[in-house]
């Protein structure tokens, strides 16, 4: 009876959550959406894609641990639709060629970003990164995402978003080197 | 000097993704009316949900489930007579295991949603609290356990084509009458008795082995309330 009551639980978040994003950020999905395309029918067929996508994917959405992924997820994946839209972002989607030459693995990238600055010194290098590497680096290290995962959330390529990663990773450590800071910890 | 570990970039990596939607208004502040099409994809959109979320129930089922007894059961798949009653307002097709109520006479609410409101009983049969309560755009389930164990489910639902199916496998069925409208009571075998009635245009259903005048009590004791409030109120935030 109780794994029953588990199962019934756990299925029943996904429709609360759901529920919940649908009645919590709907207006404010639609303001980030026509913020980008300041087109009130376009901005309302994003939302509603939006909301689709995350309802087919409400099983790792439903594991984002408080309310400020929850709304980072939501509203990111909204702006992400909404700049999809625009030509200028079209004809980008087309040249994706992942260069992995300085690909370097988690583990690595986060022991040269760790332990060997200060905190002011990384956060003004992260805010420095463009807002797509900043967010395929949230997304994957914070939410704990897979490129593929990252990619459905903000509908783009797999390949995109390890590209994202790849240069996020490599732009933020030379930021770091640039401020002074020894990649190496030395 | 400050210096960062793994937690701190997470942190910080977390408030620069945070940043650009500082700006963004609070929901309740955002102006904006959504089309009628809006509204209807997305009804669409959420209702095709539910049978995305692969494992789910719907939350009738929940309720039904919950009840121990109120099973909902596809009436196409069983092939038998129905021994139909009218009780005046709506029709009670009795099919032996199951009941159909079909409350299509009823004016039609099949658009009406639960929003911000809903319905709880104001009374409760002593000896009960509250355990359980989740309320969506189609249900409105709350649980009542008393120190037994013993559960009484309180259901409110969207009457989406105007029928539904109970269980009524060796019940008993009855008309009594709720806000002096006509009402269903069905009474089973092993004890548990249900009440279902229909009122502002949904549809409710009272379940537990508790006396029909409780039932009646309960059911007519419901109020309109906030469900955030409600929530709060009873720890379910």
């Amino acid at each position: 009876m109780l794994a029953f009551y588990q199962t019934l639980i756990e299925d029943q978040t996904l429709k609360i959550e759901f529920e919940h994003i649908y009645h919590n950020y709907k207006n404010q999905m639609f303001y980030v959406a026509n913020s980008v395309l300041k087109n009130t029918h376009d901005s309302e067929d994003v939302v509603q894609e939006t909301l689709a996508s995350i309802a087919k994917n409400m099983k790792s959405i439903a594991n984002l641990s408080d309310e400020v992924h929850l709304k980072n997820y939501v509203l990111k994946a909204t702006k992400n639709r909404a700049l999809n839209l625009l030509p200028k972002r079209k004809k980008a989607k087309e040249l994706i060629d992942i260069d992995t030459r300085y690909d370097i693995s988690d583990d690595s990238f986060l022991d040269k970003i760790c332990d060997n600055h200060e905190y002011d010194e990384i956060l003004d290098a992260i805010n420095s990164l463009k807002s797509t590497y900043k967010d395929s680096l949230y997304y994957h290290f914070v939410l704990g995402y897979s490129a593929k995962e990252v990619a459905i959330a903000l509908d783009e390529k797999v390949a995109t978003i390890k590209q994202r990663l790849v240069r996020g990773k490599k732009k933020l450590i030379e930021l770091l080197v640039e401020k002074g800071f020894d990649a190496n910890g030395e | 000097m400050q210096m960062a570990n793994k937690s701190d970039f997470f942190k910080m990596l977390t408030i620069a993704a945070s940043s650009e939607f500082e700006d963004v208004p609070n929901e309740k502040e955002i102006e904006h009316e959504f089309s009628k099409s809006f509204d209807k994809k997305t009804k669409k959109i959420i209702k095709n949900s539910q049978s995305t979320f692969k494992n789910s129930k719907t939350l009738k089922r929940v309720a039904a489930i919950f009840t121990a007894s109120l099973v909902i059961l596809s009436a196409s798949t069983i092939q038998i007579d129905s021994l139909e009653t009218m009780f005046y307002s709506f029709f009670v097709n009795d099919y032996g295991e199951y009941s159909e109520i079909d409350w299509s006479g009823e004016p039609s609410v099949i658009e009406k949603f639960i929003e911000e409101e809903t319905y709880i009983p104001t009374y409760i049969t002593q000896g009960y609290e509250i355990d359980l309560f989740d309320s969506g755009m189609f249900d409105t389930i709350i649980l009542f356990r008393d120190e037994y164990k013993n559960t009484i489910t309180f259901h409110q639902k969207v009457l989406g084509g105007g029928k539904s199916n109970y269980n009524t496998e060796d019940a008993e069925l009855r008309k009594t009458y709720v806000f002096e409208k006509e009402a269903l009571i069905v009474e089973r075998d092993d004890e548990l008795i249900y009440l279902v009635f229909r009122h502002d245009g949904f549809e409710f259903a009272i379940a537990g082995i508790i006396s029909e005048e409780e039932l009646i009590k309960m059911a007519e004791s419901i109020e309109l309330v906030n469900i955030q409030e409600y929530k709060q109120a009873n720890g379910f935030d």
